[in-house]
């Protein structure tokens, strides 16, 4: 059963299922209301053992059955009015930090397995895994137009549309990417081993990366939670086809 | 210089500031509740601190973090200080300086699930445990560990732990609208582990109720907290654990059975030491003091 949590408006969810229905895989469909305000679950720790269960429509679904979770959640869910205000904090802080142990539980692979900044919508992770991505990629980080981190965070951006920058995508351990990006898809399969180090290290194996080339390679920015509406369809396909193979050879994003 | 980014309100802040009198060595503060005061530019590879008290030009050789919490939703009030945390976290994620403690590595106790894997996997004992929304897996976990079960939040908003008692019962019908942590419930004596680098500071807590906290903060009652010793691995395994986290200060909780089970519940990534050592006597004040003196780095990106 390969779950995935986000919404079919959601052009790579659409293209995830299909792909998955395509080679046979089961999927489950949960939005994030769904998730965090109507599925119930269950997870136990006794040690180092771990175990749990989720359930949909009255069946139970456990945690080891899942072959993988993709994660693509929009972060605007809100406990019910319901609630009072400070119960309304409350309510959200305790259901994100229980899906956070949940996903983080699983042994299957989790794309992608945020670190605790992302749930808490910290700007400084986006940052830091820019400084960690260039590093590996002994590129330096452009200048070009800083994302407005007064504002708050970064919402998932369509492909920068800047002239001097080219975006290629990494999905299950692959370089998507169109035509006139081969300069990047280069020097990525030249750093493939420090990459997929970073992959590993950071639990980011489905990401868009950025780059300024004016002078030279420069990392400008890496967005974990990609949108791809307006990108080519045969793009969007390779990212589906690339994450779905991801998932079916196992491969763990686990830092 | 050291500086101090902190809340004047918090409990901590003035035990803390006579430390740095104490020390006699040159210290800045940010105070995050006047946050209006304070502008953070960066520029020519440096960032500068100014308004306040600092004057944007003094380098800063390490750091001390202890985040204000915003007391209320107005936006006047808790806008700014956002702004300005935003401002200071990006600046702590490039500064060339030590950090005690660096806000983006102090996340594990948001989700407490979540740090008990990483203390499991560090070798501690800890409590059996479950997280779930559904009224009968609470049920079944209460008639597994007969009725020997506390609960208490899964985030790091502040919650006490409850032993699970009779009149509990009826709420179990309301676990969809919240999930919920159980605990096979450790009876014993209670201990505060506070590492600061390589040193630890052990002690003992007594109190009525069994999360001392409560009896402390909620129901005014004193509490004894003295020195005490643990095995020395436990302290060992406590000091690596914390480094492993990228911490250089934590406060790991500890329960210990009449039978001499050990079992670690949580680490607190920015403990309020002041509470223990106000009551312990023990300098662990002093012991951070001292550590961000050692640590001050010469060549510094950060001025203040």
């Amino acid at each position: 059963m390969l779950l995935i949590c986000g919404s079919t408006d959601d052009r790579l969810v659409q293209e995830l299922m299909s792909e998955a229905r395509r080679v046979g895989l089961p999927t489950e469909l949960l939005t994030e209301t769904m998730l965090f305000a109507s599925c119930p679950f269950a997870l136990r720790r006794q040690g180092n053992s771990v175990h749990g269960f989720l359930q949909r429509d009255g069946q139970r679904l456990d945690l080891d059955a899942l072959r993988g979770v993709f994660l693509r959640l929009p972060r605007n869910w809100w406990p019910s009015a319901d609630f009072d205000l400070s119960d309304r904090f409350f309510v959200y802080h305790e259901t994100l930090a229980s899906w956070f142990a949940l996903l983080d539980s699983l042994r299957c692979p989790v794309i992608n397995r945020f670190g605790l900044g992302w749930w808490l919508q910290d700007i400084t992770y986006s940052l830091g895994l820019r400084t960690s991505l260039a590093r590996a990629l002994c590129l330096q980080i452009s200048a070009l137009e800083e994302p407005d981190l007064q504002a708050g965070w970064p919402r998932r951006s369509p492909r920068a549309p800047e002239v001097d920058v080219v975006s290629v995508y990494r999905s299950g351990g692959v370089t998507v990417s169109v035509a006139e990006a081969q300069d990047v898809v280069r020097h990525l399969a030249a750093s493939e081993q420090a990459l997929s180090q970073w992959e590993r290290e950071s639990g980011i194996t489905l990401s868009r990366m950025d780059f300024d080339r004016r002078s030279g390679l420069r990392l400008k920015w890496v967005d974990v939670s990609p949108k791809v509406d307006t990108e080519p369809q045969d793009l969007v396909h390779g990212i589906a086809t690339a994450a779905i193979r991801g998932v079916l050879a196992g491969r763990r994003a686990a830092a | 210089m050291i500086l101090y980014l902190g809340s004047s309100r918090d409990r901590v802040y003035r035990r803390f500031v006579a430390e740095l009198e104490r020390s006699g060595l040159p210290f800045a503060i940010v105070d995050e509740d006047e946050a209006v005061r304070y502008t953070i530019d960066f520029g020519a590879g440096a960032w500068r601190i100014s308004g306040g008290g600092c004057e944007g030009s003094r380098p800063v050789g390490s750091v001390f973090v202890r985040h204000a919490v915003a007391r209320t939703l107005d936006p006047a009030v808790a806008g700014p200080m956002s702004r300005l945390q935003i401002a200071l976290n990006r600046m702590l994620l490039e500064t060339s300086c030590p950090v005690v403690n660096p806000p983006a590595r102090a996340y594990s106790n948001y989700s407490k699930p979540f740090q008990l894997r990483l203390l499991a996997e560090a070798g501690f004992d800890v409590p059996m445990t479950l997280i779930t929304n559904v009224p009968e897996e609470a049920l079944r976990f209460h008639h597994e560990l007969q009725g020997r079960v506390i609960f208490k939040g899964v985030s790091n908003m502040m919650s006490f732990a409850q032993t699970w008692k009779e009149e509990h019962f009826t709420r179990v019908g309301l676990l969809p609208n919240s999930p919920t942590q159980f605990q096979e419930f450790v009876e014993g004596v209670d201990y505060r582990v506070h590492v600061v680098g390589e040193e630890a500071f052990v002690t003992r807590l007594t109190a009525s109720n069994e999360d001392y906290r409560r009896s402390a903060l909620a129901d005014q009652e004193e509490i004894t907290a003295e020195p005490a010793a643990l095995a020395p691995e436990v302290i060992e395994r406590s000091i690596r654990f914390t480094q492993s986290l990228g911490l250089v200060v934590g406060g790991l909780d500890f329960k210990e059975s009449a039978t001499g089970r050990l079992v670690a519940l949580e680490l607190n990534p920015f403990p309020q030491f002041t509470f223990y050592e106000g009551r312990s006597g023990q300098p662990i004040s002093r012991a951070i003091v001292d550590y961000l003196a050692r640590h001050q780095v010469e060549e510094t990106n950060l001025y203040a």
